[in-house]
């Protein structure tokens, strides 16, 4: 939909088909195929869809085939979803586990995605919500109940990633507070490894009352996540660019539309979540946008476990992927950090921690945040290291760390960055400084986990009667059978239920 | 001079004055331009002569160029004579200098127009000034004359500049537009302004309706378009509402009696 609202993002950005390659278009919003040579040819081989609503999932694999090279998965959208809303306001922990294997299984998923648990429910009624203690209508459940039950089935059913949340009142001044709440609302049920991830933290750090007074509350997120492990976070660092907004947050998204004054798609509000989207540009002059492109970075130089904070974009909505060897330039140098922030909004300079910010990441610190953290998240267990079983997908670059300085020669490591000097998949070389040579198929990761056999019929078959009565399809054919996917992969999760 | 009757469209960017000023013949003839996916050269498919002209420098194309497209991009200087028809995008994103066309033109006539002149004696396609679908900067400046008829989103987009077209326009005429003049002396289409939010549109001729998201606001005696002062009187609509816009429309009242009913709209 993000690449049918903007034809002007296809004409500005091109690749004409070569030997190899297939062509493609698209800056923000790349077409699939381009997508798969960009990565890989930055040297990233596993790439993961944070949000996929179930009923287009057939379609979002279908994408993800036609991705070559890289490894991949996504995430199905739950946390607006009228079954885990009515299980979680009864109590019915098991059922619901129950149906949310299922529902993993049935959208060849890979994790539970929860965008503005509740808010996306309201919003088909024009509404939103901005507390995670309002009751969502027609439910009787608050958007903390949600958080907290999927967190609960998310332990019960053993699932390799934790929650992944893009929490509530994103994109709003003063969001910092509901985002903390989020965040403690599930401690109690911590066990060692996170339990929940905060998506795109970035957007969902803010001071402030309003976009004249907005400033970073990056600081008090990040004393948080210090101090709690249950909490992991990805940045969603924003690049002073053009945009694409794309998220489930139907309200918020339609929000920005508002304000920004441009197009807005809107799509799936009469099906089980929602989607908007808007073209945006985050401007160095702007005083909102100086705030929100130091945010990211504050939370990466602030929280001090590099294994619990990752390095995104959130492509495409805070900048492409193809940043990021610009935001890891940011990162390890102060310099390339202080040659940026000259530029931005004055005012917005008095409102963030930034200048005050000493320190540089390392290159192990770098290796982490962008691919071992990741993967350990993500439980890909073969992925993210080079010991013995590790996938051989191995990215070479084309500088010397011992007699490169990071923090000196940011430019040299931030273009060495751009295009690795070769790329292995699976033992093959792919890439060789920015060619691609070959395009294998990856594989689509998802999650298979067994629940006991009397609860899943039972939950079986009261499902199948609500289907037969909302859904405007047939049960079986809501169903992505395995044989759709190019290259499947399936990753047993530990039940424990009944 | 066209070789031979193209039978795919043909992509000439690099017909420019600017680009050919002070080359021979012999470099000319080895620019580069696309006959639909291959790549060849102006003189495989033109035949080419020098001569002297006034102004320098001159491009002068005879002959059937209507499958060409993309001539005069982005020129800044020097006069582009079209002795014949002419494809879309002719003089795209121009910045000075001037284009005359004896016979048509295709789509997107001076699409993004930063300066200088278009003339054009025959008909012209849609989207005139217009930038490519899904961009939001139109026409900037510069002005553009059209003899014959257009198409349809005639200045879709424009911010700035001038418009003439002395016959008939078709429908969404000033679509989205944001600055500028807009001047037609033949009939309009339906849905004129619509999405307007500033600049002006002139309309001499019958238009069938105007969008309810326009009010009335005054009968004027005269409208001034360029040094000229045209007699009305014309009614004068603000709009489009829809978009808070500041936009107006003068509908010449004499072809347009059916809009009379509005006048009691008038205090």
């Amino acid at each position: 939909m993000g690449r049918l609202l903007r034809p002007e993002d296809h004409l500005r950005d091109y690749e004409v088909k070569t030997r190899v390659t297939r062509s493609g278009v698209g800056h923000t919003v790349p077409s699939t195929f381009v997508t798969g040579y960009r990565y890989a040819r930055m040297g990233y081989t596993t790439v993961i869809e944070p949000a996929t609503p179930p009923l287009k999932t057939r379609h979002t694999h279908h994408e993800l085939n036609d991705t070559p090279i890289v490894d991949k998965a996504c995430f199905p959208l739950v946390g607006n979803n009228w079954f885990v809303m009515k299980y979680l306001s009864r109590g019915m922990f098991e059922e619901c586990a129950a149906y949310l294997a299922w529902l993993l299984k049935a959208t060849r998923g890979y994790a539970l995605k929860v965008v503005n648990p509740g808010g996306v429910e309201a919003w088909g009624w024009g509404g939103n919500i901005d507390s995670i203690d309002d009751v969502v209508p027609n439910f009787g459940i608050t958007p903390r109940e949600i958080i907290r039950g999927l967190c609960r089935i998310n332990l019960m059913l053993g699932l390799p990633h934790a929650v992944h949340l893009h929490a509530t009142r994103i994109g709003t001044p003063g969001n910092f507070i509901v985002t903390l709440q989020s965040m403690d609302c599930v401690k109690d049920l911590a066990w060692g490894k996170p339990i929940v991830h905060i998506t795109h933290c970035q957007f969902n750090a803010y001071g402030g009352e309003g976009w004249v007074t907005i400033a970073s509350e990056a600081d008090k997120i990040a004393r948080y996540v210090n101090s709690h492990s249950h909490v992991s976070i990805d940045i969603g660092q924003v690049i002073f660019t053009d945009v694409t907004t794309m998220t489930a947050d139907g309200p918020n998204q339609h929000r920005l539309h508002l304000l920004s004054g441009n197009k807005w798609a809107s799509a799936d509000v009469e099906a089980e979540t929602a989607a908007g989207i808007v073209p945006f540009r985050f401007k160095r002059k702007s005083r909102a946008h100086g705030v929100q492109w130091a945010i990211g970075l504050e939370l990466a130089l602030l929280v001090n476990d590099p294994w619990r904070v990752y390095l995104t974009t959130d492509h495409p909505n805070g900048g492409p992927f193809t940043a990021y060897p610009r935001v890891i330039s940011w990162l390890i140098s102060r310099e390339a950090r202080e040659r940026t922030l000259a530029k931005i909004n004055n005012v917005a300079k008095r409102r963030i921690n930034l200048p005050s910010i000493d320190r540089e990441y390392d290159l192990s610190e770098v290796t982490v945040v962008t691919r071992a953290g990741t993967a350990k998240s993500l439980g890909l267990k073969s992925k993210g290291h080079l010991g013995v079983g590790a996938d051989a997908d191995i990215s070479v670059y084309a500088f010397n760390p011992n007699e490169v300085d990071l923090s000196r020669d940011y430019k040299k490591v931030r273009k060495a960055f751009r295009r690795a000097s070769y790329t292995v998949k699976a033992g093959c070389l792919v890439a060789k400084d920015g060619e691609i040579l070959q395009q294998p198929v990856g594989r689509t990761y998802w999650v298979e986990a067994d629940t006991p056999k009397d609860l899943t019929d039972t939950m079986l078959s009261n499902i199948r009667e609500k289907f037969k009565e909302y859904y405007t399809l047939e049960f079986e054919n809501y169903q992505v059978g395995e044989d759709e996917l190019a290259v499947s992969a399936p990753v047993p999760a530990t039940p424990r239920l009944g | 001079m066209p070789k031979f009757p193209f039978k795919v469209p043909v992509e000439a960017e690099t017909i420019t004055p600017d680009n050919f000023e002070g080359k021979s013949l012999e470099e000319i003839g080895g620019f580069e331009v696309w006959e639909g996916h291959s790549k060849v050269c102006i003189k495989d498919l033109f035949e080419l002569k020098e001569e002297s002209s006034e102004i320098s420098p001159t491009v002068e194309l005879i002959g059937d160029f209507s499958k060409v497209r993309l001539i005069g991009k982005g020129m800044g200087k020097g006069v582009i004579m079209v002795k014949g028809s002419v494809g879309m995008h002719l003089g795209e994103r121009m910045c000075g200098g001037r284009i005359v066309v004896e016979g048509s033109v295709g789509s997107w006539l001076g699409g993004m127009m930063k300066d200088g002149m278009i003339e054009v004696f025959g008909d012209v396609g849609d989207c005139v000034g217009a930038p490519y679908r899904g961009g939001v900067k139109g026409m900037r400046g510069g002005s553009i004359i059209v003899h014959g008829n257009a198409g349809y989103e005639l200045g879709y987009r424009m911010r700035d500049g001038f418009i003439q077209v002395d016959g008939n326009v078709g429908q969404f005429a000033g679509a989205y537009m944001g600055g500028g003049t807009v001047y037609i002396k033949g009939q309009v289409g339906g849905r004129l302004g619509a999405c307007m939010r500033d600049g002006r549109i002139v309309a001499l001729g019958n238009i069938p309706s105007i969008l309810p998201s326009f009010t009335i606001d005054d009968i004027r005696a005269t409208v001034k378009v360029g040094n000229e002062r045209i007699k009305g009187p014309f009614y004068l609509f603000q709009g489009d509402l829809n978009e808070a816009g500041n936009g107006r429309l003068f509908i010449f009242k004499d072809s347009n009696t059916h809009l009379s009913i509005f006048e009691k709209y008038l205090e």
